[in-house]
Protein backbone atom coordinates (compact mmCIF):
# COMPACT_ATOMS: atom_id res chain seq x y z
CA UNK A 1 0.00 0.00 0.00
CA UNK A 2 1.47 3.48 -0.88
CA UNK A 3 1.38 6.28 1.71
CA UNK A 4 -1.00 7.88 -0.37
CA UNK A 5 -3.51 4.83 -0.85
CA UNK A 6 -3.53 4.61 3.54
CA UNK A 7 -4.41 8.65 3.43
CA UNK A 8 -7.09 8.20 1.36
CA UNK A 9 -7.94 5.15 3.41
CA UNK A 10 -7.67 7.25 7.06
CA UNK A 11 -9.30 10.07 4.90
CA UNK A 12 -12.86 8.24 5.59
CA UNK A 13 -12.51 8.20 9.53
CA UNK A 14 -12.99 12.22 9.42
CA UNK A 15 -10.31 12.32 12.45
CA UNK A 16 -9.50 16.06 13.51
CA UNK A 17 -6.36 17.36 14.62
CA UNK A 18 -7.88 18.08 18.36
CA UNK A 19 -8.75 14.25 18.40
CA UNK A 20 -5.65 12.89 17.32
CA UNK A 21 -3.63 14.58 19.77
CA UNK A 22 -6.20 13.86 22.73
CA UNK A 23 -6.40 10.15 21.68
CA UNK A 24 -2.44 10.25 21.60
CA UNK A 25 -2.19 11.68 25.33
CA UNK A 26 -4.97 9.20 26.62
CA UNK A 27 -2.79 5.98 25.22
CA UNK A 28 0.85 7.09 26.27
CA UNK A 29 2.23 4.39 27.41
CA UNK A 30 0.04 1.66 25.94
CA UNK A 31 2.18 -0.01 23.59
CA UNK A 32 -0.15 -3.40 24.06
CA UNK A 33 -3.07 -1.24 22.58
CA UNK A 34 -2.18 -2.43 19.50
CA UNK A 35 -2.87 -6.29 19.84
CA UNK B 1 28.87 16.92 28.75
CA UNK B 2 25.93 16.65 25.79
CA UNK B 3 25.57 14.27 23.33
CA UNK B 4 26.19 15.79 19.77
CA UNK B 5 23.16 15.95 17.47
CA UNK B 6 23.04 14.82 14.23
CA UNK B 7 20.97 17.55 11.81
CA UNK B 8 19.81 15.01 9.62
CA UNK B 9 18.10 12.57 12.17
CA UNK B 10 15.01 13.83 13.35
CA UNK B 11 12.01 11.63 15.78
CA UNK B 12 8.84 12.44 14.91
CA UNK B 13 6.50 11.92 18.17
CA UNK B 14 3.43 9.54 17.86
CA UNK B 15 0.84 12.20 17.83
CA UNK B 16 2.55 13.79 14.45
CA UNK B 17 2.89 10.57 13.26
CA UNK B 18 -0.61 10.29 13.95
CA UNK B 19 -1.73 13.01 12.44
CA UNK B 20 -0.19 12.70 9.13
CA UNK B 21 -2.20 9.48 8.83
CA UNK B 22 -5.28 11.25 9.08
CA UNK B 23 -5.20 14.91 8.49
CA UNK B 24 -4.34 16.52 4.95
CA UNK B 25 -2.03 19.52 7.05
CA UNK B 26 1.07 20.28 9.09
CA UNK B 27 2.07 17.05 10.18
CA UNK B 28 1.89 15.32 6.71
CA UNK B 29 3.55 18.40 5.06
CA UNK B 30 6.55 17.45 7.31
CA UNK B 31 6.54 14.12 6.96
CA UNK B 32 6.56 14.96 3.18
CA UNK B 33 9.76 16.51 3.22
CA UNK B 34 11.22 13.55 5.51
CA UNK B 35 9.91 11.24 3.34
CA UNK B 36 11.01 13.31 0.01
CA UNK B 37 15.34 12.46 1.31
CA UNK B 38 16.73 9.34 1.32
CA UNK B 39 19.62 11.37 3.74
CA UNK B 40 17.03 12.62 6.19
CA UNK B 41 16.87 10.04 8.89
CA UNK B 42 13.41 9.32 10.94
CA UNK B 43 14.51 7.82 13.94
CA UNK B 44 12.03 5.57 16.35
CA UNK B 45 11.80 3.05 18.84
CA UNK B 46 9.67 -0.28 19.23
CA UNK B 47 8.04 1.24 21.91
CA UNK B 48 7.45 5.51 20.04
CA UNK B 49 6.03 3.26 16.65
CA UNK B 50 3.78 1.19 18.87
CA UNK B 51 2.11 4.27 20.94
CA UNK B 52 1.39 5.66 17.01
CA UNK B 53 -0.02 2.29 16.02
CA UNK B 54 -2.26 2.04 18.97
CA UNK B 55 -3.44 5.66 18.40
CA UNK B 56 -4.31 4.94 14.51
CA UNK B 57 -5.86 1.87 15.60
CA UNK B 58 -8.06 3.48 18.33
CA UNK B 59 -9.12 6.21 15.71
CA UNK B 60 -9.17 4.00 12.40
CA UNK B 61 -9.06 0.35 12.55
CA UNK B 62 -6.90 -2.40 13.44
CA UNK B 63 -5.71 -2.66 9.53
CA UNK B 64 -5.10 0.66 8.99
CA UNK B 65 -2.80 0.47 11.76
CA UNK B 66 -1.40 -2.77 10.07
CA UNK B 67 -0.67 -1.25 6.91
CA UNK B 68 0.67 2.03 8.28
CA UNK B 69 3.10 -0.14 10.58
CA UNK B 70 4.44 -1.52 7.46
CA UNK B 71 5.00 1.56 5.91
CA UNK B 72 7.07 3.54 8.62
CA UNK B 73 9.09 0.46 9.28
CA UNK B 74 10.64 0.66 6.04
CA UNK B 75 11.15 4.46 6.57
CA UNK B 76 12.38 4.54 10.20
CA UNK B 77 16.14 4.08 11.52
CA UNK B 78 15.39 1.65 14.64
CA UNK B 79 16.27 3.10 18.27
CA UNK B 80 16.13 1.72 21.62
CA UNK B 81 15.74 2.89 24.68
CA UNK B 82 14.10 1.69 28.37
CA UNK B 83 10.52 1.04 28.44
CA UNK B 84 9.95 3.40 30.88
CA UNK B 85 11.99 6.37 29.03
CA UNK B 86 9.97 8.65 27.01
CA UNK B 87 9.24 7.39 23.70
CA UNK B 88 10.19 10.57 22.19
CA UNK B 89 12.60 11.91 23.73
CA UNK B 90 14.66 8.94 24.50
CA UNK B 91 14.55 8.00 20.96
CA UNK B 92 16.09 11.42 19.82
CA UNK B 93 18.69 10.81 22.72
CA UNK B 94 19.74 7.27 21.52
CA UNK B 95 19.42 8.24 17.73
CA UNK B 96 21.91 11.65 18.74
CA UNK B 97 18.95 13.46 16.66
CA UNK B 98 18.92 17.41 16.21
CA UNK B 99 15.02 17.85 16.10
CA UNK B 100 12.30 15.94 17.78
CA UNK B 101 8.57 16.93 16.11
CA UNK B 102 5.45 16.84 18.83
CA UNK B 103 2.12 18.75 19.58
CA UNK B 104 2.59 18.23 23.18
CA UNK B 105 3.23 21.29 25.08
CA UNK B 106 4.45 19.77 28.18
CA UNK B 107 7.81 18.72 25.57
CA UNK B 108 7.58 21.77 23.34
CA UNK B 109 7.16 24.96 25.53
CA UNK B 110 10.29 27.25 26.37
CA UNK B 111 11.04 26.16 29.43
CA UNK B 112 10.85 22.16 28.85
CA UNK B 113 13.04 22.91 25.82
CA UNK B 114 16.10 24.89 28.18
CA UNK B 115 15.33 21.93 30.76
CA UNK B 116 16.04 19.34 27.87
CA UNK B 117 18.89 20.91 26.61
CA UNK B 118 20.97 20.58 29.34
CA UNK B 119 20.96 17.07 28.79
CA UNK B 120 21.24 16.96 25.11
CA UNK B 121 21.79 19.41 21.71
CA UNK B 122 18.00 19.68 20.49
CA UNK B 123 15.35 21.67 18.94
CA UNK B 124 11.43 20.40 19.80
CA UNK B 125 9.63 21.69 17.57
CA UNK B 126 5.42 21.43 16.76
CA UNK B 127 5.03 20.48 13.22
CA UNK B 128 3.99 24.47 11.87
CA UNK B 129 7.27 25.72 13.80
CA UNK B 130 9.49 23.11 12.18
CA UNK B 131 8.18 24.00 8.63
CA UNK B 132 9.11 27.34 9.53
CA UNK B 133 12.76 27.09 10.15
CA UNK B 134 13.78 23.43 8.24
CA UNK B 135 15.06 23.59 4.86
CA UNK B 136 16.73 20.36 3.39
CA UNK B 137 18.97 22.70 1.03
CA UNK B 138 20.78 24.14 4.13
CA UNK B 139 21.06 21.26 5.82
CA UNK B 140 21.77 19.20 2.78
CA UNK B 141 24.91 22.01 1.70
CA UNK B 142 26.04 22.12 5.35
CA UNK B 143 26.02 18.59 5.78
CA UNK B 144 27.62 17.42 2.48
CA UNK B 145 29.70 20.26 1.25
CA UNK B 146 27.67 19.50 -2.20
CA UNK B 147 24.75 21.22 -4.04
CA UNK B 148 21.35 20.86 -3.16
CA UNK B 149 20.05 17.79 -5.81
CA UNK B 150 16.64 18.15 -4.69
CA UNK B 151 14.26 15.38 -3.19
CA UNK B 152 15.42 11.82 -4.16
CA UNK B 153 12.47 9.90 -3.08
CA UNK B 154 8.37 10.27 -3.89
CA UNK B 155 6.49 11.29 -0.48
CA UNK B 156 3.29 9.25 -1.50
CA UNK B 157 4.63 6.28 -2.90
Amino acid sequence: MTWDELFERAAAYEVGLETVLETAVALEGSDDETG
Amino acid sequence: MTKRADPRRIVVGADVLAADVFIDGKARAVMDILRAHDWIEVAASDHLLSHAEATINRLGERSLATAWRDRIERLVVPTEHPPEDHPGLASAYAAGAAHLLSYDDRLTSVDAGLAMRRAMPISIRTPPAFLAVFDPETVFEATFDEPYPGPDRDPRG
